[in-house]
């Protein structure tokens, strides 16, 4: 049987759309995008991004990431990019990231997984950097990399490696499955989500299905995020396309392939600025094909 | 002698999955982990786990699922990858068993990695070619080649053998190999890189100082010489009296890969080169 909410007409929606969430991003941002490599990366809302001409942006790329940074590079809405890993998997080198760094069109901090897990970690909890372990000292990447600093461990006295915490501005992910008020439901890997949602200033969730209060409420073990991090919920039928969004569909490998070896300003033109928003995006793969990526796990 | 590259019973790749399942072996109880584009680890731990260690656990890259027994597919972060798996870790999770031996240490944890560069000494890059500021190639990213200084030990994979991956001296040191900067920094308990294997034969690590080591030839797969092999590498191996010649993968191993792993053929279709 339902609570009774006496107030429940106050609790409000957090129903945004595409051009209220992209709205929220600001040129020099600090912006984190969740998913891992071809997978669960919020594309529609990047896609919008884009066509809104969002500049200087500080791109948080996920722990892997693949297209969505890619794209931000290659169509000039990123100044500075802290790395974990950009690429594209079994498909190579991520291109427009790869040229925009050879020829210094970017800044790069080099971090890895420690750096940008345990950086969202502290982020999280307002702890001021990260203490890492002894042996780093013996790698590249604290000494290349000028973000890395090195401080005395006051408890033995000896030198250690620190790196800063890490909060974004704004954090955008796609899910499968959320409520209006922001309560989420994986179907798949989590990754960095979840993190991504406690460490930054602002969250955003673009969904393929919006969901009942009364479903998260009938099992709130499968809710994967609390709505109290969240701060626009935007319903985005293949939201993640050409990604996958796990549990609902396959990643479209094929339209990622073509995206990889082709120029990047035909594809801007054909796929992001030539159409006016996503339903239209969507109609240049036809239903077929787009029912076709469907796969349930 | 037949050669394994042009052998119509077995794929190269099959070779190499066979080769890296029987090095898993080792590590029953243990824990492993393989990363991103790692068809062949992947297909690796599946076979070790139905043949040589029923009790280890594997972790299939950044999508986190921990024992899948699902076929194989290209991207480790797939969701197909869920089928058969005991549970599915986010990034945290990760992380923390990543650098499990910092909390305790009774069980090995284990890197099956690549590297767009791997040196003599076994460090590894996956930052760039070439002078850091000024790039000739700038790689992916460092990602989880950090844990290089946490992880028990670490077996490499190559895709290529050739001499812009084996360089003497790596030109970014994304995870550190038996240096002497390994020596002075990296806790004893982590003993680093183990072995590598790649499309030409299997090599491992001999101390040739006090502090650091050189990677040596342990077997070559049939029909690959020794000549070839130190043609193709870019600084001199350390050669035995002894190298053998890499097994051929069994009958068992290449039904239970054709049938239960790999149904849609996806380790014949990867470009290995030698």
């Amino acid at each position: 049987m339902d609570p009774i909410f006496l107030n429940a007409e106050k609790r409000q929606s957090k129903l945004g759309t595409l051009e209220d969430a992209a709205a929220m991003i600001k040129d020099g941002h600090q912006l984190a995008f969740g998913g891992v490599h071809s997978h669960n990366g919020p594309m529609a809302l990047i896609r919008q991004i884009i066509r809104q001409g969002t500049k200087d942006l500080h791109m948080i790329a996920n722990v892997s990431a693949g297209m969505p940074a890619d794209i931000l590079i290659g169509a000039n809405c990123v100044d500075t990019v802290t790395v974990c890993y950009v690429g594209m998997e079994h498909l190579g080198f991520a291109p427009r990231f790869r040229k925009a760094a050879e020829e210094k069109r970017i800044n790069i901090i080099d971090g890895d997984e420690i750096y940008y897990v345990l950086g969202l970690k502290a982020g999280a909890v307002g702890m001021p950097f990260v203490p890492h372990p002894p042996g780093h000292e013996a790698r590249d990447n604290p000494i290349f990399e000028k973000t890395y600093k090195r401080t005395t461990d006051p408890y033995t006295g000896k030198e250690i490696i620190v790196s800063p915490a890490i909060q974004p501005d704004v954090a955008i992910i796609h899910v499968p499955r959320a409520d209006i008020y922001g309560n989420v439901v994986h179907l798949g890997s989590v990754v960095a989500d979840d993190l991504l949602a406690k460490a930054s200033t602002h969250t955003i969730v673009t969904c393929d299905e919006i969901v009942t209060n009364d479903s998260i409420r009938a099992d709130p073990r499968r809710t994967t995020i609390p709505g109290h991090y969240i701060d626009m919920v935007v319903q985005v039928p293949y939201g993640a396309h050409p990604l996958s969004c796990h549990g609902i569909y396959n990643h479209d490998e094929d339209h990622i392939k073509s995206y990889v070896k082709g120029d990047i300003d035909a594809y801007l033109q054909e796929y992001v600025f030539g159409v006016k928003d996503h339903f239209e995006y969507l109609e240049k793969f036809g239903i077929e094909h787009l029912m076709g990526l469907r796969e349930q796990i | 002698m037949t050669d394994a590259h042009n052998n119509p019973d077995y794929a190269i790749g099959e070779l190499m999955v066979s080769a890296i399942a029987r090095q898993m072996g080792n590590h029953d109880h243990d824990w492993a982990a393989v990363g991103a584009y790692s068809q062949l680890p992947m297909a690796s731990m599946k076979l070790a786990r139905m043949i040589y260690a029923p009790n280890m656990w594997w972790l299939a890259g950044g999508g986190g699922a921990i024992n899948s027994t699902s076929k194989l597919v290209q991207s480790t972060s797939d969701h197909r990858v869920m089928r058969g798996a005991e549970y599915m870790m986010n990034m945290e999770d990760i992380v923390d068993i990543e650098m499990w031996r910092y909390n305790r240490g009774r069980e090995q944890v284990v890197g099956v990695v690549g590297g767009i560069q791997i040196d003599r000494q076994g460090s590894c890059n996956m930052v760039a070619v070439g002078d850091y500021e000024n790039p000739k190639v700038r790689g992916v990213g460092t990602v989880g080649l950090a844990f290089g200084v946490s992880f028990t030990l670490v077996y490499f994979f190559t895709m290529h053998h050739n001499k812009q991956v084996f360089v003497d001296t790596v030109d970014f040191v994304s995870s550190v190999g038996h240096t002497k900067k390994r020596a002075e920094f990296v806790p004893p308990a982590c003993i680093g890189p183990q072995k590598v294997f790649t499309p030409l034969g299997v090599f491992d690590f001999v101390a040739d100082s006090p502090d650091t080591k050189t990677m040596r030839v342990v077997s070559l797969h049939p029909g690959v010489t020794l000549e070839e092999v130190q043609d193709k590498t870019g600084f001199d191996l350390i050669i035995p009296d002894n190298i053998a010649e890499t097994d051929a993968p069994s009958e068992l191993e290449l039904t239970l890969i054709r049938d239960e792993i790999d149904p849609d053929g996806i380790l014949k279709t990867l470009r290995i080169s030698r």
